[in-house]
């Protein structure tokens, strides 16, 4: 069964440490999203930036859990709840109806 | 030659389960898991989306189908299906691969540069382009018939040196889960003590990754392992009662088009067979206790999620017995 948790550490280094703290014994999907866009950017016709987009402070983290039914130990704090389905999701797999 | 215990083609599946030819009572048919949907092309050469856990009887390359077995994939370009212009956040100085199927082009501005160009509308007409990152964001424009791109990068954002299957998105990134086969129980069709191991299929890139297929305990102790090196080298390794690792490697095989290999075992004998020739054989008892090996998993055999095999699978046999040299020959021939 999988279930779907939504992340958000202060530092990438902090999740990393989190991540590695899982070991590699598992099939979770990990999905870094890093400092998430807030708001859009401006680019000319060049690709050059325009308006600086905007990013969050924070360091996002989707994973699908599988096999377990409760945030790993460190996790919970981390975990934030989204309305929709956010920023990314995993194919054909809903975050409102799965979520940790 | 004698009838393989275990035989696989794919052609049979359902959620879940791939079914071999042999044995017929269905105690051979593997396990398969993939906790989101993927696309594959069908038999009509068009993307089709599979359901969760369904395995991917892939027909990009045309002719019989091979099971499709990809790793973890995100793909920052939204509502992929028919492209248009946009700009995409990246890591700066990461490898994305970008594909897609269509007349058209995209011409990379921004944090990368260079066009890659479309050579044809259908499925099978995929074209693809490693795109390094030299700024956070990648401006892609659109010119002509786009369709099913992607801008693709492993979940933990390290480079990739692939494109893999296309991955539908609309309004957000979405990921892929990688494809998972294993099968226990199969201690009645693996004769531990002696026998004949068979793989046809290839590796989807040449990777710095360690790729496994694997006869088993389900432990560390004892395996037989076809494997792909972390530097692209086709080996077999043996590991018996938790020590003496045995390992032949096959330097000149290139795994990025279809081989077919096979290992021999008994009490007298490991050898390798790579595309009819033999590869080496070593004077060492590689028998195991009855009933040791009772596992096939296409990764590592030993650690849930390890190293998966990666790659296009067009057949695999398992015999309860040691082929002699000519026979290995014969099935290794291509």
């Amino acid at each position: 069964m999988a279930k779907i948790g939504k992340y958000e550490f202060d530092s990438l280094e902090q999740a990393n440490t989190k991540i590695n703290a899982l070991g590699e014994e598992h099939n979770h999907t990990i999905v870094k999203l890093g400092n998430i866009v807030l708001e859009q950017g401006e680019y000319d016709e060049e690709g050059n930036v325009v308006v600086e987009p905007v990013y969050s402070t924070k360091y996002s983290v989707d994973v699908m859990w599988i096999g377990i039914e409760s945030h790993p130990y460190g996790w919970a704090t981390k975990s934030v709840d989204v309305d929709s389905e956010g920023v990314h999701k995993f194919a054909g797999v809903n975050y409102q109806d799965n979520k940790m | 030659m004698s009838t393989p215990s275990i035989a696989l083609i794919p052609s049979g599946y359902k959620e879940g389960l791939l079914y071999s030819q042999l044995p017929i009572n269905g105690d051979g048919d593997l396990d398969f898991a993939r906790t989101t949907i993927a696309n594959r092309v069908n038999e009509q050469g068009v993307n089709e989306e599979m359901a969760v856990n369904m395995p991917r009887l892939d027909y990009s390359e045309g002719g019989c189908p091979v099971l499709l077995l990809e790793p973890s994939r995100k793909n920052l370009f939204l509502n992929s299906e028919v492209g248009v212009t946009q700009s995409i956040t990246v890591v700066s100085g990461v490898d994305y691969a970008v594909s897609f199927s269509g007349n058209g082009s995209i011409t990379f501005s921004g944090g990368a540069s260079g066009t890659l160009n479309g050579t044809g509308s259908t499925a099978t007409d995929r074209v693809s382009q490693i795109v390094t990152t030299s700024s956070t964001s990648v401006t892609c424009t659109i010119s002509g018939t786009v369709e099913y791109v992607n801008f693709e990068i492993n979940t933990d954002d390290s480079s990739v040196v692939v494109s893999t299957s296309w991955i539908e998105t609309n309004g957000t990134i979405e990921t892929r889960a990688k494809d998972i086969s294993t099968k226990t129980g199969l201690q009645n069709y693996i004769n531990s003590s002696e026998g004949t191991f068979y793989f046809y299929g290839k590796a989807l890139a040449d990777s710095s990754n360690t790729r496994y297929i694997s006869l088993s305990d389900n432990s560390n102790n004892n395996f037989i392992q076809i494997r792909i090196s972390n530097s692209n080298v086709l080996q077999v390794r043996t590991f018996k009662g938790g020590g003496g690792l045995e390992s032949i490697s096959s330097t000149s095989t290139n795994t990025l088009n279809y081989y077919k290999c096979a290992i021999v075992w008994d009490d007298t004998k490991l050898a390798f067979f790579v595309n009819g020739i033999k590869i080496q054989e070593k004077s060492v008892d590689n028998s195991y206790p009855i009933n040791t090996l009772d596992t096939l998993t296409f990764n590592n055999g030993f650690v849930v999620g390890g190293s998966n095999y990666e790659g296009k699978v067009k057949e695999f046999e398992v015999y309860t017995t040691a082929y002699t040299d000519s026979e290995a020959i014969d099935l290794t021939t291509i």
